[in-house]
């Protein structure tokens, strides 16, 4: 078995390369212990090939956290060959990291990438004369379209084959080679020759964790540190500094004869496309242009018509393919009209009716009967029968499949008890989440696009002024903004962030912003509660947004997350369009998981929720319950216990409070166990008699604020690798949900003319915020 | 007899659930296939 | 011989020093940022910078600018 290390820049087509070379036979995990992503797989072409993807770096030092585990792998799990991937936009800075890896020794193939971009900007890159000037082989490849890369693994098997032992031919200056000689014999005689180059520079370049690593005895590094002291005398400049600088002088010595640009000192069309979308005026606008557009096709047009026809027509009753019989039984549904309704109402006495709407649960205006009606209706009833027209009768229908199940559950003479089961806990769970899938599959796809093409980048570069007012960087908007459409990737977004303070608070409140999973339950406490009103979806936003900023503020005078802005160092790639196929991909792949999440973890919950609230003690003992038995249930006794903690909120219910406790699970569930807890059909009617508009928008606010779903909660364990700093951003979480609940509510309440005890810890607790937010930062200079 | 089937069928989906979580617990959480991964993950200081 | 943070926008420049011996100017190194390249302003945003370095862009804020000293 080969293995070949692929080495390279960040954004140099590393992992386009490593997707080419090992198409779905790739394995990705972490590099134990970090968070750093480990990619390994088998080459396509010769199952005896395999690959590992480094992650990128732009040197071998020791400072960051990909440096090192790279390196580590290089030099201690001994692959058998290198495989430097170098941009050949940006063959200079590339370079630097190519002669490093030349001297560790070990065989070297250098694969120079996106040269269809060379060839369309007219540069010229002379491999021969490079690899001559290199000491090892040259291939020239284009990842995305595929050209070369088999030669370039075919030449890398070659050099291995052939034991080829990669010698650097670069030397440094006159003192510094004195230097490394001396060192290498006297720390280094035991190691075989070819490796001892690396080790002796970077012992030069009092490199902390080889001297560990190595060993060193005290006075040797002493005798060492002499000669570099008497070089940096000589250069009158320090040892990594020399070093630094004299690799480039080498690669500009080198670049002159391989490397001809044909647009010398010309802005090129990334430039002139940076001028406009960073221009002062317009960069905000276009930003928020940019946001709008997404916000709007993903979540408000395509993203909900889809939603709503899978919740309607797949996990509804069904639908008529490609519409066919649709219109014919349209007419006879607006024919038949109420008269269902009419009828009930007439037999039962009443003088009036009212219809329900099957969406929004929407109750009417009573509607009076007249004799007329009650004739047509009667006349409606025969022609139609007395469920009125089925829409299986006309054209082509599909029956949805809750329908189809049924149907199934029925034929095997299921027990009733495991048909609610099925049919009201799985399917309606499990339905209700899948029924977004189409917009979180256009919400990724946006994403996708904005990462791919490289103006996600030019985003964080636009906003980070503005977030460093709020103790954040501009690199922590990207979290959040992919954290609009699932919070796990958003989560994990936050790896770009280098500072580990700045990091660590933006993980604690990506989840601010509504996810997706949240925007089923913002409807339900608009439409519920607030009668649909528009202002509470948006508001929600603005919630999350202002939660982040505060807590930024907040947290940045606290000696925990005090200390200078991380300085902000960012390389922004060139422009490109995005291939489809990765776009593509990168959206399935999110839109996958998001699916498999629904079939365990939602799929688990709701059966929980179902069983646990449907049965209970009845005065007949224990079993199952009806619905309108369930206060009874071991679900109710359950709350009940906890649900006072929540009256200060106004909220003080056992089904209110369960049901929060299984958005834990997934956000989702706290739509789903209302409907199961408050009697599916008469759940709007319910709910805005259990809640006023004070208390539900306290309970909005804390299960937008509290901690989010367990998967959100894994990913946010994973990034913080630190159980302690875990539970932190999980308390916090939770106590600023609470505390901005209890205000809302204590101080609403207030302002209506209730007052009493809660008031006081209302007062309190807007008292303390405040002075959070304005007090003097003793830590700013 | 139908009701043990479906019961049987709910139990297999129910243990498939909960064995696909537990083994993507013991694969040390990824880094990706999660709900995706951003591009590179860049540099990041130690300590 | 200026700060960055008082260059023109498309001039070009050469670096002369990067002041501090910390992680941020280590980074700027790795990113091709060295005594004697040239470089250039393609834009300014709030005192944030994007220059143009061998043949890449980095985006800079502007306390790291203020520490790259350049001249002509």
């Amino acid at each position: 078995m080969i293995r070949i290390a692929l080495v390279g820049n960040p954004n140099s087509g590393k992992t386009t390369l490593f997707n080419a070379l090992t198409g779905s036979n790739q394995f990705v995990g972490n590099w134990p212990g970090v968070t750093v992503e480990k990619k390994e797989g088998t080459y396509r072409s010769d199952k005896n090939v395999g690959i590992t993807d480094l992650p990128g770096i732009y040197s071998l030092s020791p400072y960051t956290l990909e440096e090192v585990v790279a390196r580590n792998y290089l030099i201690n799990e001994n692959p058998d060959a290198v495989l430097n991937i170098v941009d050949g936009t940006n063959l200079e800075r590339n370079l630097y990291l190519t002669t490093q890896l030349a001297e560790l020794g070990l065989p070297m193939v250098v694969a120079v990438n996106m040269m269809d971009v060379v060839a369309k900007q007219g540069d010229k890159i002379d491999t021969k004369r490079l690899a001559a000037e290199l000491g090892c082989p040259v291939v020239e490849i284009s990842a995305l379209k595929g050209t070369g890369i088999e030669k370039a693994v075919a030449e890398a098997v070659q050099a291995v084959k052939k034991k080829v032992k990669m010698v650097s031919p670069h030397s440094f200056s006159g003192c510094v080679e004195h230097a490394i000689a001396h060192i290498e014999e006297a720390v280094l005689h035991d190691m075989p020759d070819e490796k001892q180059r690396w080790y002796a520079v970077k012992l030069f370049e009092r490199d902390k964790k080889v001297q560990e690593a190595l060993k060193i005895d005290k006075s040797v590094l002493e005798h060492i540190e002499s000669d570099i002291k008497a070089c940096e005398k000589e250069l009158d400049d320090d040892a990594e500094s020399i070093i630094t600088n004299e690799r480039y002088t080498y690669i500009a010595s080198i670049i002159g004869g391989c490397y001809k640009k044909k647009n010398v000192g010309k802005l090129s069309t990334t430039d002139k496309i940076d001028r406009v979308v960073t221009n002062r005026w317009l960069a905000l606008p276009i930003f928020a242009l940019v946001m709008w557009l997404v916000y709007y096709v993903a979540m408000v047009t395509i993203g909900t018509a889809a939603t709503d026809w899978t919740n309607d027509n797949l996990f509804g009753d069904g639908y008529h393919l490609f519409g066919i019989g649709g219109s014919a039984y349209e007419a006879a549904a607006e024919e038949y009209g109420d008269t269902a309704e009419i009828l009930g109402a007439a037999e039962a006495g009443e003088k009036t009716y009212v219809t329900i709407d099957d969406e929004t649960m929407e109750v009417s205006d009573p509607i009076e009967i007249t004799d007329d009606m009650v004739a047509e209706a009667k006349a409606m009833e025969e022609k139609y029968g007395e469920e009125g027209p089925d829409p299986a009768d006309y054209g082509v229908w599909v029956p949805g499949i809750p329908a189809l199940i049924e149907k199934g559950l029925d034929a095997v003479e299921c027990a009733d008890w495991l048909k609610g089961l099925v049919l009201d806990g799985i399917v309606a769970g499990v339905g209700a989440v899948l029924g977004f899938v189409p917009q979180m599959l256009v919400l990724f796809l946006f994403l996708a696009f904005l990462e791919s093409c490289g103006y996600m980048a030019r985003i964080a570069f636009i906003l980070d002024r503005i977030f460093r007012r709020f103790g954040l960087s501009g690199k922590s908007f990207i979290p959040m903004l992919v954290g609009v459409g699932c919070g796990v990737p958003g989560i994990m977004a936050c790896r770009t962030i280098e500072s580990e303070r700045d990091r660590r608070m933006t993980i604690m409140t990506t989840t601010f912003i509504p996810c997706g999973a949240k925007v089923p339950f913002i409807a339900l406490v608009s439409g519920a509660i607030f009668g649909g009103s528009a202002w509470v979806a948006t508001s929600a936003y603005f919630i999350g947004i202002g939660a982040i900023i505060c807590s930024g503020i907040i947290l940045k005078k606290t000696k925990m997350f005090s200390g200078d802005p991380a300085p902000f160092v960012m390389e922004l790639p060139a422009y490109h369009w995005p291939t489809v196929g990765n776009v593509l991909r990168s959206m399935w792949e999110r839109g996958w998981s998001f699916i498999k999440k629904a079939g365990t973890i939602i799929l688990l919950s709701t059966i929980f929720v179902w069983f646990f609230s449907f049965f209970g003690w009845t005065e007949g003992g224990f079993g199952m319950l009806e619905e309108d038995q369930l206060d009874s249930s071991i679900l109710a006794k359950l709350g009940s216990a906890i649900a006072w903690i929540f009256a200060p909120l106004g909220w003080g219910n056992w089904q209110a409070t369960v049901a929060s406790i299984t958005g834990l699970v997934a956000k989702e569930n706290i739509v789903g166990t209302m409907g199961i807890l408050y009697g599916g059909e008469e759940t709007w009617t319910n709910m805005s008699q259990a809640f006023n508009h004070l208390s539900g928008m306290s309970f909005l606010i804390f299960n937008l604020l509290c901690a989010p779903c367990f998967a959100a909660m894994g990913a946010i364990k994973r990034e913080m690798n630190s159980g302690k700093w875990t539970a932190f951003a999980i308390t916090y979480q939770c106590v600023a949900a609470y505390i901005v609940g209890l205000i809302v509510y204590q101080l609403g309440m207030a302002f209506t003319g209730s007052f009493g005890i809660g008031t006081v810890f209302g007062a309190a607790a807007l008292v303390f915020v405040v002075y959070m937010l304005f007090r003097k930062d003793k830590y700013r200079i | 007899m139908g009701t043990l089937i479906v019961l049987a069928v709910v139990v297999a989906i129910v243990a498939a659930a909960i064995v696909s979580i537990i083994r993507k617990k013991k694969s040390g959480g990824c880094g990706c296939g999660c709900s995706g991964c951003t591009k590179s993950c860049s540099q990041r200081k130690l300590d | 011989m200026i700060p960055l943070t008082f260059a023109d926008k498309g001039t070009t420049y050469f670096i002369k020093r990067i002041q501090g011996k910390d992680e941020a100017r280590r980074h700027l190194n790795n990113l091709g940022f060295i005594e004697g390249e040239e470089i250039s302003v393609i834009n300014e945003l709030a005192g944030n910078l994007i220059i143009a370095v061998k043949d890449s862009r980095v985006a800079i804020d502007r306390e790291m600018a203020a520490r790259i000293v350049v001249g002509r």
